[in-house]
């Protein structure tokens, strides 16, 4: 039988566009030629152990057969180059794998989301649509930047279509964009310019407390605020029920659309049971409203 | 028309001096929380008075009312852009005392560097607005620090962040004077009355 | 008749302390009268022709006289004022007019019912500075900024000396740590119109603050019913007006401000308290009289502020 290779295919592991053409050599060595009393005609292309049809043959000279394939689409992995030796029996030549994919697209509907955390921890999370699936390896990354200086790129871990930058600096513009790369293509989605201070989603308040006082029909709710008015001034929204009900009332937003850390709800039943939960956002009202606060529970007076 | 006095970059100067304000006033918030961290992790004495320290750019200003909107620029950015280097010196030298042990400082100090590097490119563009450009960064480079002991470093590294601190304050005056007038004003911005 | 042709002079003496008094230059043994303001004093105050006052106190302040005896010529006379040396004096400086400068005000614990002198000297880094005396009150001195922003402590020392003793304070601080401005003026609470819970309130900068544009200064507002005592606060970063909200319904307020510059410094003393009760619909079965809703308003200024706020004196200061 044959020892040493007595041939190589090339391309050496292609990696294909779907739906392309594709042709691969088999060369052989000049030494084989001698010795196995091989030549070109007596090549045999198999796909996966299939045979491919002679019409995709075509003898190039002596020592190379070339195999076309007109839609990459059918390719499959291994595709190999044989030879029937001494009459009948096949032999191996070379083989190759073959890899079939897409180009990354352009990744598309980019947004960013800074969810704060903690007072002084502002991560900010940004989702892309990453496009049609490439059945190849892509990688993704999200790129940002101040206009005169760079980040390291955030590197997705298990997702392709998010990534979290852990602090992110309010006030000054960052550029954000993902790039989508693999062995077909790179692709860039569009850039987005924005200061990060314009799509907060703060904590919503805490330590709530509600306070009955001397009217009964009137609870005075008071909060924590968990951002700093050096990052942003605050609007609410105040939602409270009766507890045996599931319908929320809302305080007018308008009536709380300006800093605090207490308002007094009127208009209650006397000696009834209410529950009390509180959101916030940007003043101005660019950005998202914080998750509502957890409820708190409070009673008015007798009449 | 001047550049400097387009619609555009009035809009851009009044939104540069807007957010530099507010990226200034966030700056001091951080920059006192993170002074107490720094006095309480490197066991100093809150009240204890550090002598100007050589390479800090001393926030204190003589007749500041009458400075014109340029000069104001380029003070702040000599200072933040010798701030940038001193917090970089201090973070590398935090790094080698306290290592990856300490999530507080090392931390803390990285937010402040990159918001006076923030700052710093705030200033740049406000100096192009002014149709001036801002001076080139060589040169401007603070000296190496003197080899210094571990308690002199400490030192060192608090009078650093006091004068930031004040530095901050003093960004947000400068930048108030700058906004109530538009880009490519270089006429002293002083006081109703003089001082 | 008596004789008076030595010259006066003043004595000063500590309270409890014993006081020996000669006659001039007479002789421990001649025969001479001692009166205080013009009243004789008896002997068992004399040893010989010296006076001995033990453990005197205030009440022993006084002219003391002596006369010869037989030619009642005046031989020697005195003032003895009793007092005390001085306490630490208090000291307190602030700035309310900043950028521009700060003045320091002080005073004693406890008076020392004799003449005082105050010194003060005002240290920058190297530099001393000026303090400029106030003509009154004539114990408050001013100091201008010469430099803004600087992280050198100012260093006040105070020395109050009288002829009893002396005594003094030092006060160190930081430039923006003493600045404290005045509290707002012409405060003005209204009912808003169709808005029973609704009050506007406004005010304006202290008149003492040089520059709001550049200095611009943030408030806090405290409001609370007549009928509770826990106030509600809201903090406001700009702009001299807000509206109240959440108002009771028909209840009188009562509301104060206070004021602190955006960056530095602390708040001021709480602002005159102004009174104000919420619009109220006019109850339906009045024909055709309009009934005044009695609301009552403020001002501190000249100006006749619209009927819908109540003056209320000043006492109300922060805190309380």
């Amino acid at each position: 039988g044959l020892v040493q290779s007595c041939g190589h295919i090339i391309p050496e592991s292609p990696v294909l566009a779907l739906g392309s053409n594709f042709t691969a050599l088999c060369i052989l060595n000049e030494s084989c030629l001698d010795f196995g009393n091989i030549y070109a005609s007596q090549i045999i292309w198999k796909m996966k152990n299939k045979v491919v049809p002679k019409e995709q043959y075509r003898e190039i000279n002596r020592t190379v057969s070339s195999v076309t394939f007109n839609d990459t689409s059918s390719l499959a992995s291994p595709l190999t180059c044989n030879v029937l030796a001494d009459g009948q029996i096949e032999q191996n030549i070379y083989g190759i794998s073959v890899t079939v994919g897409l180009p990354p697209e352009k990744p598309e509907n980019l947004s960013c989301i800074v969810n704060q955390v903690s007072k002084l921890t502002y991560p900010m999370k940004c989702t892309w649509n990453p496009g049609r699936p490439t059945f190849l390896d892509t990688h993704f990354r999200l790129k940002y930047r101040w206009s005169r200086e760079s980040f390291p790129d955030c590197i997705p871990r298990y997702l392709n279509n998010s990534c979290t930058i852990s602090d992110v600096q309010f006030f000054v513009n960052l550029e954000v964009w993902v790039e989508a790369a693999n062995a077909l293509g790179k692709a860039e989605s569009d850039r987005l310019v924005f200061d990060p201070i314009e799509i907060v989603k703060p904590l919503p308040p805490h330590n709530l407390s509600v306070n009955s006082g001397i009217l009964p029909t009137v609870l005075k709710l008071s909060w924590e605020n968990r951002i700093s008015a050096a990052v942003m001034k605050l609007k609410f929204n105040i939602r409270y029920r009766i507890s045996s009900d599931t319908n929320w009332m809302q305080v007018p937003p308008e009536d709380t659309a300006s800093p605090r850390t207490s308002f007094s709800i009127q208009g209650l039943r006397p000696y009834t049971e209410y529950v009390f939960s509180i959101r916030c956002m940007k003043e101005d009202g660019v950005g998202f409203w914080s998750d509502w606060s957890e409820e708190k529970i409070g009673v008015t007076t007798e009449d | 028309m001047a550049a400097a006095d387009t619609p555009s970059a009035t809009l851009r100067h009044h939104d540069l001096c807007s957010r530099g304000i507010r990226l200034a006033r966030k700056m001091r918030s951080d920059v006192t929380d993170l002074l107490d961290i720094y006095v309480q992790r490197q066991g100093l004495d809150a009240s204890i008075s550090v002598a100007a320290v050589d390479g800090v750019p001393a926030a204190a200003a003589e007749r500041w009312a009458e400075q014109t909107g340029t000069q104001r620029l380029l003070d702040n950015l000599a200072a933040y852009r010798a701030f940038r280097s001193l917090l970089a010196q201090m973070l590398e030298e935090q790094r080698e005392q306290l290592g990856d042990a300490d999530a507080e400082l090392g931390p803390a100090l990285a937010a402040v560097l990159l918001q006076v590097s923030a700052f710093t490119y705030h200033l740049e563009e406000l100096l192009e607005l002014e149709s001036r450009g801002a001076p080139a960064e060589e040169g401007s480079e603070p000296p190496a620090p003197p080899r210094l002991s571990l308690f002199e470093q400490k030192l060192r590294g608090l009078g650093v962040l006091r004068e930031l601190a004040q530095w901050a304050v003093r960004s947000v005056r400068d930048l108030r004077q700058l906004a109530k007038h538009g880009p490519g004003s270089g006429a002293a911005l002083g006081l109703p009355e003089s001082q | 008749q008596r004789h008076s042709q030595q010259d006066s002079h003043i004595q000063y003496e500590r309270v409890g302390a014993d006081v020996t008094m000669k006659c001039g230059s007479m002789d421990w043994d001649a025969a001479v009268t001692w009166t205080a303001n013009g009243t004789d004093i008896d002997d068992s105050h004399l040893n010989g022709s010296y006076l001995i006052l033990k453990n005197v106190d205030l009440t022993q302040s006084g002219q003391y006289s002596c006369y010869e005896g037989s030619s009642w010529h005046l031989k020697y006379q005195t003032y003895l004022r009793v007092g005390v040396p001085p306490k630490e004096p208090l000291l307190t400086c602030r700035s309310n007019n900043y950028p521009k400068g700060f003045y320091c005000v002080w005073h004693l614990p406890s008076p020392t019912y004799i003449p005082n002198s105050f010194n003060i000297s005002v240290i920058h880094g190297t530099r001393e500075m000026v303090c400029e005396k106030d003509i009154f009150p004539k114990n408050r001195c001013h100091i201008r900024y010469l430099q803004l922003f600087s992280t050198v402590k100012y260093k006040v020392t105070l020395t109050v000396t009288n002829a009893l003793g002396k005594s003094s304070t030092t006060l160190t601080f930081d430039e923006f740590a003493i600045v404290k401005p005045d509290p707002p003026e012409f405060v003005v609470a209204k009912p808003v119109p169709n808005n029973p819970r609704r009050l506007e309130v406004s005010w304006q900068n202290p008149s003492s603050w040089p520059d709001p544009e550049s200095f611009p200064l943030k408030f806090f507002l405290r409001y609370r019913p007549l009928i509770l005592d826990q106030w509600q606060h809201v903090e406001l970063s700009d702009g001299t007006s807000h509206t109240i909200t959440d108002a009771y319904a028909g209840k009188e307020y009562i509301i104060q401000v206070a004021a602190k510059d955006n960056d530095i410094g602390t708040w001021s003393d709480w602002s005159v308290a102004v009174h104000a009760t919420p619009w109220t619909e006019e109850p339906k079965h009045l024909t055709t009289e309009v009934q005044i809703t009695e609301t009552t308003s403020t001002s501190t200024s000249s100006f006749m502020p619209p009927p819908t706020t109540k003056i209320c004196d000043k006492g109300a200061g922060v805190g309380s």
